[in-house]
């Protein structure tokens, strides 16, 4: 007998990932990066014309998309801190201690940078 | 028992004799507190439409035959209570397979990489006479929770990846062979390795991370297949190191 199967694929259409909430969040962890671009050319200006990136940080226009780039590297880092200690095989209680340990070599870093960008 | 009422449960339906595209009807079924999905669709099998198509098997969350889409998230309809839904439910098959009826689905992409991927010891010579082959705790531990998993495949069906591309090995399939590459009794993580570096291995993964979230055993099959990627950037550097150390045997390889 000849078969009767017709398997219905369904399609995945560009709008995937506004179905559900994990989907979403996941585009804005990922579309963070967008961020890491928009700082690296900031350093990347700052190294070739350091008086063009004092008269550019200056702009009102310039600060907003910092503050929103300071956001999104916060929650940059939060997500990676999460997700780090579970790609290694580590026991459960040592995953704890690893994001504390994250959490604090971000911190004393983000303090570092600070004190001595003011002296 | 009491009966909490009535509720409407909108189902997909697909008969490949005759439908070109798949169309929902809509069931009343009554509930209670102790009704489950799976309850449900026995209950319109046996009352209202014997037509109806749908996988399952132990009704208990241990053999991972019933996954279904309720109102879009993976679940087994066996483990999912009616009264988490008292306005009703949108019931669909697995989102990603191709769907044979109803809401049975072709598994067949996740089972072939199940086999592709040899989930079981490799190269352990040991035979019976030399009584158990035991383990520390902290052996046990490190593949303990990849071993739970019962290839129920709803971790295929919250993967966009593997929506994209149906030839990516996927969450379930890749956990299994890393279940295996972490059990100090196993041998094979190099065999294994062949398949999770290829183009259709663990690197179509993007870490989205809702395969862990749907999974029903709490396997954690995004873990796994990060660790995987460790195993596999590791495993790429020491074959370039080996490469160097003798060129003529890679040489050799390549032609």
């Amino acid at each position: 007998m000849a078969s009767k199967r017709k398997p219905y694929i369904r399609e995945t259409r560009a709008d995937w990932w506004k179905k559900n909430a994990h989907y979403r969040f996941y585009m804005l962890r990922e579309g963070t990066a967008v961020f890491t671009i928009w700082v690296s050319l900031l350093f990347f200006i700052l190294l070739v014309s350091p008086a063009s990136f004092t008269r550019l940080t200056g702009n009102p226009l310039v600060i907003v998309i910092n503050i929103a780039a300071l956001a999104a590297s916060i929650l940059h880092s939060k997500t990676w801190f999460e997700l780090t200690p579970r790609a290694l095989t580590l026991a459960a209680d040592k995953t704890a201690n690893l994001t504390r340990l994250l959490w604090g070599a971000a911190i004393g870093f983000t303090i570092l940078v600070l004190i001595l960008s003011f002296i | 028992m009491t009966e909490n009422g009535k509720m409407t449960l909108r189902i997909q339906r697909y008969n490949p004799e005759k439908d070109d595209e798949p169309h929902y009807e809509a069931y009343e079924i009554p509930w209670n507190a102790q009704t489950t999905l799976l309850d449900g669709l026995k209950y319109i099998k046996d009352n209202q439409d014997p037509d109806l198509s749908f996988r399952s098997s132990c009704r208990m969350a241990v053999c991972g035959s019933c996954g279904v889409m309720i109102n879009g998230v993976p679940k087994l309809a066996c483990k999912a209570f009616l009264r988490a839904y008292p306005l009703g439910a949108s019931i669909e098959p697995m989102a990603n397979f191709p769907v044979e009826k109803d809401l049975v689905v072709d598994l067949t992409d996740f089972l072939e990489y199940i086999q592709a991927l040899k989930p079981y010891i490799l190269g352990n010579a040991r035979k019976p006479e030399d009584g158990p082959n035991r383990q520390t705790p902290e052996e046990l531990a490190r593949y303990y929770k990849f071993s739970l998993c019962i290839n129920c495949g709803l971790c295929y069906a919250a993967c966009p990846q593997f929506a994209m591309n149906a030839a990516f090995a996927g969450p379930g399939a890749v956990t299994l062979a890393h279940r295996y590459n972490l059990d100090s009794r196993d041998q094979g993580r190099s065999e294994r390795l062949k398949l999770l570096n290829s183009k259709h291995g663990v690197w179509g993964c993007t870490f989205v991370g809702y395969c862990s979230e749907v999974c029903p055993t709490r396997v954690d099959p995004a873990a796994a297949l990060q660790q995987c990627k460790a195993q596999s950037a590791l495993h790429f550097a020491a074959s370039v190191l080996d490469c160097a150390k003798n060129k003529e045997a890679c040489h050799g390889e390549q032609t």
